[in-house]
């Protein structure tokens, strides 16, 4: 299995926020993953990459188990983190937010290369290479951290709301920049609180309700939508 | 030109232990008031590598830069980091270590103050050889961490890792590592400053008291700003303190740091270099 979850606790100081989640997602699919707000989504996603650690059950990539790990070790893996709220380094350039991703590789003609590619690939990456990536507006800050991201390597890629902020045209954009990486072979777990945007590419979808993975089905299974838009609009 | 001259002099010495101060609260979100006591160590350090053990004074800051160093690597290694989040406990040991230390240094070599031997004679345009020393080991030293900071991949993982923790984390920085070098590179910039200070004034186990809260007055002053808006910041505070105890009153020289300090951040409350 490419990335399995067995009965995962996940506390934040007293609060108990993931109570015994089971899930298991495929190589080379889009999972997206819904739940109401403070449902412990993000709180998934970052244990699964290091930043939290869970009370107890075990979280396995490719047969490692990589709970107890630290976020390094787990990158060098292959799961990259897209963090909730474009996490790029603002008073740094976008040259070297882009060699920031490639922090942990060695080799440096290739990272040369790749950030050459990140710049053919999102243009207006390549155009303000040398500015400021505070300066960027919404959009291109989420391009930028999404080039960050691709250019770690990764082989897994968890999206914590993507879309966030941004006007309805870019989101048509951050869509069809996710299902292009999917179709290169980057295996992607969503969070999204677009539905539309959400359901619209996604192969699996599963729902987080009280800790736990209360629902999962494929995206093209109408029950999966209905399901999701009660947890959504209380309907 | 006197008072402008003593003024950068001293100024140096707040900005070498500001710089530290300013790196280390950026990434591990702690006042660290042990700064001071890295100071005073590293003087006494200094004064005995060149009384005791008779090597030259160069051999003597880097004994101290050295001392320095390693005691901001354990106070990280085995205080800081087990407290990592906890913003309070972190500022409670670091008001701990810095009495403790205070009394360690009392005990081990008693208040009486000691005299550190001059180690170069003549003068310049009326400053001694030893006062010019210190400003010109401070640029030095500005600059080699101006270059460490901005040109080495430990450095772009300290400046990502200051701008977002868990977001650099994420893209493979181990956050330790950064944290004990730059509690290390912090250590290593107030035992300088320490060894620097101690040939003009006396060795004393409270000398580093004033000098630390000047260092956190330019820290809060630059707002947590570039390594230039630290230097500029110490050097301007030494300056103007010199001034007004020159020009108004030598009685107060202590407290314009801090009316400055009100002053700035009652109209610019990021401070003068404000980024974060």
């Amino acid at each position: 299995m490419f990335l399995s979850i067995t009965d995962l606790f996940v506390n934040y100081g007293k609060l108990e926020v993931l109570k015994g989640v089971s899930m298991e997602i495929e190589e080379g699919e889009i999972s997206l993953l819904l739940g109401a707000n403070g449902s412990g989504k993000s709180t998934l996603l970052k244990t699964i990459t290091g930043l939290n650690r869970p009370i107890s059950g075990s979280i396995r990539f490719q047969e490692t188990k990589i709970n107890g790990m630290a976020s390094y070790d787990i990158l060098r893996l292959g799961i990259a983190h897209i963090l909730e709220g474009r996490k790029i380094f603002p008073l740094m350039t976008v040259l070297e937010n882009l060699e920031l991703g490639a922090y942990s590789r060695k080799n440096k003609r290739e990272i040369a290369r790749d950030i050459e590619a990140m710049c053919e690939r999102f243009p207006i990456l390549g155009q303000k290479r040398k500015e400021q990536s505070g300066n960027l507006s919404g959009g291109e800050q989420q391009t930028l951290v999404i080039a960050l991201a691709l250019m770690t390597k990764a082989k897994l890629l968890l999206m914590d709301e993507p879309s966030q902020g941004l006007s309805p045209l870019l989101v048509n954009e951050i869509a069809n920049t996710i299902t292009g990486l999917n179709r290169d072979g980057l295996s992607i777990v969503l969070v999204e609180h677009n539905l539309r945007l959400g359901l619209s590419i996604a192969d699996k979808v599963y729902v987080l309700e009280n800790g736990k993975i209360a629902f999962e089905a494929n995206s093209t299974d109408l029950s999966g939508v209905e399901y999701a838009q009660k947890i959504y609009l209380g309907g | 030109m006197l008072q402008i001259g003593n003024g950068l002099i001293i100024g140096s010495i707040y900005a070498l232990v500001a710089l530290g101060i300013n790196v280390i609260w950026s990434i591990a979100d702690v006042p660290d008031f042990s700064q001071g006591s890295i100071f005073v160590v590293s003087a006494y350090i200094g004064y005995f590598t060149v009384t005791w053990v008779k090597l030259p004074f160069v051999l003597a800051l880097l004994a101290g830069m050295c001392v320095g160093s390693l005691m901001a690597f354990t106070f990280e290694r085995f205080l800081y980091r087990r407290w990592r989040g906890a913003g309070r406990v972190q500022l409670l040991c670091a008001i701990a270590l810095f009495f403790l230390w205070s009394n360690v240094v009392n005990a081990l070599w008693t208040a009486k103050a000691k005299i550190f031997p001059a180690y170069l004679k003549g003068s310049l345009l009326g400053f001694s050889y030893m006062r010019l020393v210190v400003v010109a080991v401070a640029v030095i030293l500005f600059v080699l961490v101006y270059i460490f900071i901005m040109k080495t991949k430990i450095g772009k993982a300290i400046r990502a890792a200051s701008q977002e923790s868990e977001a650099a984390q994420v893209l493979g920085i181990n956050i330790n590592t950064v944290n004990s070098v730059v509690f290390m590179l912090g250590g290593a910039l107030s035992g300088a400053a320490g060894v620097l200070v101690s040939p003009l004034y006396a060795i004393f186990p409270t000398m580093g008291d004033l000098p630390l809260l000047k260092a956190l007055v330019v820290v809060i002053l630059g707002g947590f700003g570039t390594v230039g808006g630290v230097l500029i910041c110490g050097l301007g505070l030494g300056v103007l303190e010199a001034l007004g105890a020159g020009y108004l009153s030598s009685a107060y020289q202590h407290g314009y740091a801090f009316i400055i300090l009100i002053v700035v951040l009652t109209f610019l409350p990021k401070g003068l270099f404000g980024k974060m």
